[in-house]
């Protein structure tokens, strides 16, 4: 049983479904976009003092949104709304991320320092069932060059550095960025578990990773332009012990190679693009103790063509058209499985005196010779500014979406399941913003999604099975307010927080004896807050983090949960400008009241902990 | 003043200490049956849970109440020996040996880096515990909790142990039943603590072992699809050789091989609890207990009442239920115990 579900753990995220939701900034458009991070604004949630750290840390910082998180640099999984890992998609550059085995990505892998944007999409975009995170690099349009330098050391063993050099001529562009990130991880917390509850040491928790991203774009003339990317990852990670078991040996390896090139064309009215990418993700994984020394690859060739036509009577029309093989070699499958899928996206917008948008469009797709569902996507948005002033805006959004099963959903053996069939939701969303000058803004979402055919690894009889299992419903709301100061001020303050209501509930019992109906599925945090504040004076600023997660429960009849926790971090600094250069010292407490927490069960967390950055951005034009 | 000042601080401080939660000493069951609950993997959600027959109660979360602690996290084991009770805890690399009349804890004996799955007290120190992933068959005193010494012939997962005159038999294990064909069963000396011989079966798996009245051996083996050799009950010697096998068609899979207290009849899981008798020279055709959409886990046999325990695990991730038949098949009660119940522990 218990190498059964080690193995089904590893590659299947088995039956502890990752479950959380989403923040989300309310637009004027049918795809809630929470713009994270933006570089080169001068935001709360500016990328630039996130560089070194991992993409799961600042998401948490920065919004509402729920990450499942096994430990330091450990596994972490982003879902949205209440939906699965599996059901949430993450892009690069718009060519989708997500291991085909596995279905899900592991965020800790992903190094801040190499992105110029992170955007979150809330849910019900082209055709997700979950949320879609979308990771953006490109090369600078302008000429010049630009370095930005970071090195970051704090407790427990923790360096962190980035390096990012950007050059341009106006028609040639580069990036090269290099980020590298290490920890010991060897903290030190009060084991409930055990015995008269002893000081523990966490042991087996190193961690060392890297990302190299080479960009390079180049305008072929006023019309074209080509583009190619190199982005290389690698993480090497011991395995920790749970909190019951006291010595641990595994480790994992990870290694990425993700090769893209693009082409976009503009022809007046009419756009054009290409984008192809190969992806290729390799898991080592390591257990002495069972004995298990196993390797996956695991490759994806994408294919997305779009275009767009804008006619002069306000409507304009787009398409895209993905064209996908996935391969997976895994020693569970008895051989190299593949399969190719196609998919078509065509809608049409249509702006009625610039105060209201019309969306409508559906997406088809075919894996394997088998038809997905049907997925037709609509919205109505409205947005007034008055006296230059208070701007309201308000949409309301309907999609249908669907997933298709993993490769190891299909094909693992024993279990693999080649009769599945696709998961499938109606997603719905209201939102309503407003907003005053660039002072103030406050977002409200409410949004219901409706899955079925949810595929779950059951029991059948001799091993595990993943079947269309159950129907869920979630629903829920979230706010956010965004406020601040003048910028020209002498002393400026910013908030942005953001709070999420996730009601996720399962809605079938299995069987006369099953609990389950009407019970929130386990790691679906019901409420959700997040606060980011600063205050800055002569380039000193003080930035608090604030951020409470409420309980969620661990068994799918409600009848234990882990308890929620609430966590602040203060970061202290300076930014010294020379012309265009500038030179940053911060200094950063995290967790400053040393709670003690577990975000998943039995996998400690570290309590205060300390850590000194030093920053040089220098400029030329 | 002083002395009324005195004995107000004693009163405080005696209302204080009596504030402070000592853990509570748990009953024995008399009639009725201990429930291992091995809770989720990695959870460390593992309890123990009893029943009494006679009152109808049921006591879940035993351990945590008893000794003021978490027993760990996968519990797969108990086994009651005079007044204590092993219980082995798997992904804890444990064994926690308790007093069976009130639950407290008397030793933790850790055998550090393994993965106990059963433990069998040959004598009054020695105990054999099978691991899944050693290879070896530890032997400890349990009085002392050291490792005596490592039966270093096993297959790399052991699973039930059985003692017989001066043989221990230990079944082996296949991690992988989809790609074996052959399955195992190690016989030893329980007076030099070393391996003896070993006996092969064709099949993918042992899935139990139990002995019957007359001494002799019964294993539950694993259909091999790929060769097309079906599961069988296979009565053996304590030479290990084939006295009789009940055959059954292609698709079914016996598992959790129990026998009576009389050592007469066999019960086991497929499509439902099923019994069969040693006398009998065909494997039954019809459920004992219907399975009825529900998911049996684990099963066992009341030495003395003959009450048959099953439990639903359900979905894996909540508390399982118990149901307790009597000996002619009619349900008796039910009651919810923890987390994946997957061994019954009866006081002999």
């Amino acid at each position: 049983m218990k190498k059964q579900l080690t193995c089904l753990l590893l590659f299947c995220g088995l039956f502890v479904n990752a479950q959380t939701k989403v923040d989300s900034v309310a637009l004027p458009e049918v795809v809630k976009v929470d713009a994270v991070s933006v570089q080169k604004e001068p935001s709360l949630t500016a990328l630039q003092y996130k560089s070194g750290k991992r993409l799961s840390e600042a998401l948490s910082e920065f919004s509402s949104v729920y990450i499942k998180n096994y430990g330091n640099g450990q596994l972490a999984s982003l879902a949205v709304r209440g939906t699965s890992a599996t059901q949430t998609e993450v892009q690069w550059n718009g060519i989708r991320l997500n291991n085909p085995a596995l279905g899900q990505t592991d965020l800790s892998l992903f190094l801040l320092g190499v992105f110029d944007r992170v955007n979150l999409v809330a849910s019900g975009y082209r055709g997700t069932i979950g949320g879609t995170l979308q990771m953006n690099s490109q090369p600078p349009r302008d000429s010049g060059i630009a370095l930005d330098l970071l090195l970051r050391v704090g407790s427990f063993g923790k360096v962190e550095g980035n390096g990012q050099l950007k050059y341009g001529n106006g028609r040639f562009a580069g990036s090269t960025s290099f980020t590298y990130a290490a920890s010991k991880n060897n903290f030190t917390y009060r084991n409930t578990f055990l015995e008269g509850q002893p000081r523990t040491k966490q042991s087996n928790a190193a961690v060392r990773q890297f990302s190299f991203l080479q960009d390079f774009n180049a305008k072929v003339n006023n019309r074209n332009e080509v583009g190619v990317s190199l982005w290389l990852t690698g993480a090497n990670r011991q395995l920790p012990p749970i909190m019951s078991k006291q010595q641990g040996s595994e480790k994992q390896i990870d290694n990425a190679i993700r090769l893209m090139a693009h082409w976009h064309g503009s022809y007046s009215a009419l756009r054009l693009s290409q984008t192809s990418a190969f992806l290729q993700d390799e898991i080592h994984y390591i257990n002495p103790e069972a004995r298990i020394d196993s390797k996956s690859q695991m490759q994806a060739y994408r294919n997305v063509f779009s275009a767009a036509y804008t006619f002069p009577f306000n409507l304009a029309l787009q398409g895209e058209l993905n064209y996908d093989h996935e391969r997976a070699g895994v020693s569970d499958y008895g051989g190299v499985k593949s399969r190719n899928s196609t998919g078509l996206r065509i809608y049409a917008d249509y702006y009625l005196k610039n105060l209201v948008k019309f969306h409508a469009g559906f997406r088809q797709d075919v894996v394997c010779r088998r038809f997905s569902p049907f997925a037709p996507e609509i919205s109505v948005s409205v947005q007034q500014t008055l006296k230059q002033k208070h701007t309201w805006s308000a949409g309301l959004a309907a999609s249908r979406n669907f997933r298709f099963p993993t490769l190891n959903d299909l094909y693992w053996l024993p279990g693999g399941n080649p009769s599945l069939r696709t998961e499938k939701s109606w997603n719905g969303e209201l939102s309503l913003k407003y907003a005053y000058q660039n002072y103030f803004s406050v977002s409200v979402n409410a949004y219901a999604i409706y899955v079925r055919d949810w595929i779950q690894w059951v029991s059948a009889g001799p091993y595990w099975q993943p079947e269309n299992f159950k129907r869920v419903f979630s629903r829920g709301a979230e706010l956010a307010i965004d406020a601040g100061n003048s910028p020209s001020a002498k002393v400026t303050f910013r908030l942005h927080s953001s709070y999420s209501f996730t009601k996720a509930t399962n809605l079938d019992n299995q069987g006369l004896y099953d609990q389950t109906q009407g019970k929130q599925l386990i790691y679906v945090p019901l409420h959700n807050l997040s606060t980011a504040a600063e205050l800055q004076y002569r380039r000193y600023y003080l930035r608090l983090y604030n951020n409470y997660t409420g309980p969620v429960f661990i068994t799918t009849d409600n009848s234990q949960q882990l308890n929620g926790y609430y966590l602040c971090s203060a970061e202290l600094g300076k930014d010294f400008v020379f012309g265009p250069n500038q030179l940053g010292l911060s200094f950063r407490v995290n967790n400053l009241f040393n709670t003690s927490y577990q975000n998943v069960s039995q996998r400690p967390m570290p309590g205060r902990s300390y850590e000194g950055s030093l920053r040089f951005n220098l400029s030329r034009r | 003043m002083w002395g009324k000042l005195s004995f107000v601080l004693l009163l405080v401080v005696c209302t204080l200490h009596s504030c402070v939660h000592e853990p509570d000493a748990v009953p024995a069951v008399q009639k009725g049956v201990y429930v291992v609950n091995e809770g989720n993997f990695n959870f460390g959600t593992a309890e123990i849970s009893s029943y009494d027959t006679e009152k109808k109660s049921v006591v879940n979360g035993l351990f945590q109440a008893a000794n003021n602690y978490s027993l760990g996290d996968v519990a797969q084991s108990m086994l009651i020996y005079d007044s204590i009770a092993f219980i082995v805890v798997n992904n804890s690399a444990k064994i926690e040996v308790v007093r069976i009349s009130d639950f407290k804890k008397l030793r933790t004996i850790s055998i550090p880096g393994s993965s106990p799955r059963y433990i069998f007290p040959i004598d009054e120190n020695i105990a054999y515990v099978t691991d899944l992933y050693a290879g070896k068959v530890h032997v400890i005193n349990y009085q002392s909790g050291a490792v005596v010494k490592e039966i270093a012939e096993a297959n790399p997962w052991t699973e039930h142990l059985l003692k017989v005159g001066n043989n221990v038999f230990v079944e082996e294990r296949n991690y992988s039943a989809d790609n074996a064909s052959v399955c195992s069963l190690i016989k030893l000396n329980a007076a030099t603590h070393s391996y003896v011989q070993r006996a092969t079966f064709n099949g993918s798996n042992l899935n139990g072992l139990v002995l019957d009245k007359q001494q002799r051996i019964w294993i539950a083996v694993e259909q091999d699809s790929t060769h097309g050799v079906a599961s069988a009950l296979v009565c053996l010697n304590q030479d290990l050789a084939e006295v009789k096998r009940l055959t059954f068609a292609m698709g079914h899979h016996p598992s959790n091989l129990c026998i009576d207290g009389a050592g007469e009849e066999l019960y086991f899981l497929d499509k439902g609890v099923y019994r069969v008798s040693i006398d009998d020279v065909a494997a039954p055709a019809d459920p004992f207990v219907p399975l009825d959409n529900r998911n049996f886990y684990a099963l066992g046999i009341h030495p003395s009442s003959g009450d048959v325990y099953v439990s639903d695990a359900l979905d894996y991730v909540q508390p399982s239920i118990i149901f307790r038949y009597s000996n002619s098949g009619a349900l008796l009660d039910n009651f919810h115990a923890g987390i994946i119940s997957g061994n019954f522990c009866f006081k002999p």
